[in-house]
């Protein structure tokens, strides 16, 4: 029996899977290569009794969380049906009988008048103030899409949204006033820590530190806790002390946050 | 009574409200299982919903042969394997013992040493590598069998059982040093 084997047979003999009669041979095995025989017994026993490791009981939002994206999944079932071809889609309902070909001809048709209206409007326009029409135009756009998919039902659109929002330069107050309503208000804690971090690299606008520091009462998801108050510390943010304060009044607040806010609250005075 | 198996076999036709017996069944096993990784409660009650995302995204993906529950803990264990490499804010464990609430009829030291056991236990399993400690809780913690871990680990039996040996070789010295320098302190 060499090293790999007896480890393998240990592990099958303390978890219960090994045979009576195997058991007798390993020990007998055991026994001639000087080992001690009672050392399955051993670690079984050790095994066996390890300390159970109560579980805190959950708190009240665990299952109100559950709830809450079971909903959202349902939402956004409903919202891709409706956008769907098929029966009782939005895009059945008005173009039955021609589908996707008309569809793509339309589009393409849509494209070249465009095309052509902007080229005709652009010859009206001199030189020199056309890139700076274009970029502005395509900022425009960007903003438009993002708000779009701030408010929509899915959360997958609505992360894509903040992906998008950390790679644009140059975001405008109402996309900045909207990415701080996520923070506060979005159902999605993953989408949430996003929109932190997001927020976090446009600190230097005054509205969002003040947005950062007021978000920190209103979250109830320790993560997002946890990262606002890391965000707010690597800041400098002194007006996080306050509210820090009401934050660890609070009766519910986790132990291990609790001793972690204080941690950045103490660094912060 | 319907089985896991048919439950999440309507889950995937579509009828959402079957989940609910689901999360009433493994939600609580779920935490445990995440708690005893992560020592906190409030990380893994969000690990918890993750899974239940995960069981909704991927219901298409459930064909029903084999245990329900080994798929559920091979989520879990997804789940868990995002969370460490995405995470770092939520990389911290409850080191510190809660205070001592000792009843009535309880006797005040036998709470003590029961603390201060899960203390010395606590720290011995963060002495462990996730792989081992995942594997331990899922034997001793879950009553799992080896097969049935490597399934929803996918990797070999032996594999699993050498990993658990190993685990059980370090509490075994962990514990030992640990339990000598807590005396110390104590004296």
């Amino acid at each position: 029996m060499n090293k790999k084997q007896f480890e393998l047979r240990m592990a099958e003999y303390v978890n219960g899977e090994m045979p009576a009669d195997r058991e007798a041979e390993f020990r007998d095995l055991l026994r001639r290569r000087g080992l001690d025989p009672d050392l399955p017994s051993e670690y079984k026993r050790l095994f066996d009794g390890l300390d159970p490791l109560d579980v805190p009981e959950p708190g009240p939002w665990m299952d109100r969380e559950y709830r809450a994206l079971v909903e959202e999944y349902r939402t956004d079932l409903r919202r891709r049906k409706w956008t769907s071809d098929g029966p009782g889609g939005r895009r059945g309902l008005f173009f039955p009988a021609f589908g996707r070909p008309f569809r793509l001809a339309a589009t393409l048709g849509l494209l070249l008048v465009g095309a052509l209206i902007g080229s005709w409007w652009t010859s009206l326009r001199p030189p020199g103030g056309r890139m700076s029409d274009l970029l502005a135009e395509v900022r425009g756009m960007k903003k438009t899409v993002i708000m779009a998919m701030l408010n929509n039902p899915s959360a997958t659109e609505r992360m894509k949204a903040v992906r998008i929002s950390q790679e644009t330069e140059g975001l405008d107050d109402d996309v900045i006033q909207a990415l701080l309503e996520t923070l506060d208000y979005d159902p999605n804690v993953n989408i949430r820590l996003v929109a932190a971090e997001t927020l976090a690299g446009l600190a230097q606008n005054p509205a969002v530190r003040q947005g950062l520091v007021v978000s920190l009462e209103r979250q109830e998801s320790p993560l997002v806790q946890l990262a606002l108050a890391d965000i707010l510390l690597a800041l400098g943010e002194k007006q996080a002390v306050s509210p820090l304060d009401r934050l660890l009044q609070r009766k519910d607040l986790d132990y291990g946050i609790k001793l972690r806010l204080e941690k950045v609250r103490q660094r912060l005075i | 009574m319907a089985t896991d198996n048919e439950l999440m076999e309507r889950v995937k036709q579509g009828d959402l409200n079957q989940l609910d017996a689901i999360y009433q069944k493994y939600s609580r096993i779920l935490l445990a299982f995440f708690y005893r990784l992560t020592f906190n409660a409030s990380v893994s009650e969000d690990l918890v919903h993750n899974v239940f995302i995960r069981i909704l995204k991927y219901r298409d993906n459930y064909h029903g042969d084999g245990q329900f529950s080994t798929w559920l803990f091979h989520l879990a264990h997804n789940v868990r394997n995002d969370h460490y490499r995405k995470n770092r804010f939520a990389r911290m464990t409850d080191n510190n013992v809660q205070a001592l609430e000792i009843a009535d009829d309880q006797n005040p030291a036998s709470v003590f040493e029961t603390n201060e056991r899960a203390a010395i236990l606590k720290g011995a399993l963060e002495e462990l590598s996730l792989e081992q400690r995942e594997v331990l809780i899922l034997s001793r913690y879950h009553g799992l069998k080896y097969r049935e871990i490597a399934d929803i680990l996918k990797c070999s039996e032996n594999t699993v059982k050498a990993r658990n040996f190993r685990a059980i070789e370090k509490l075994r010295h962990v514990y030992r040093r640990l339990e000598t320098s807590h005396e110390q302190e104590t004296v």
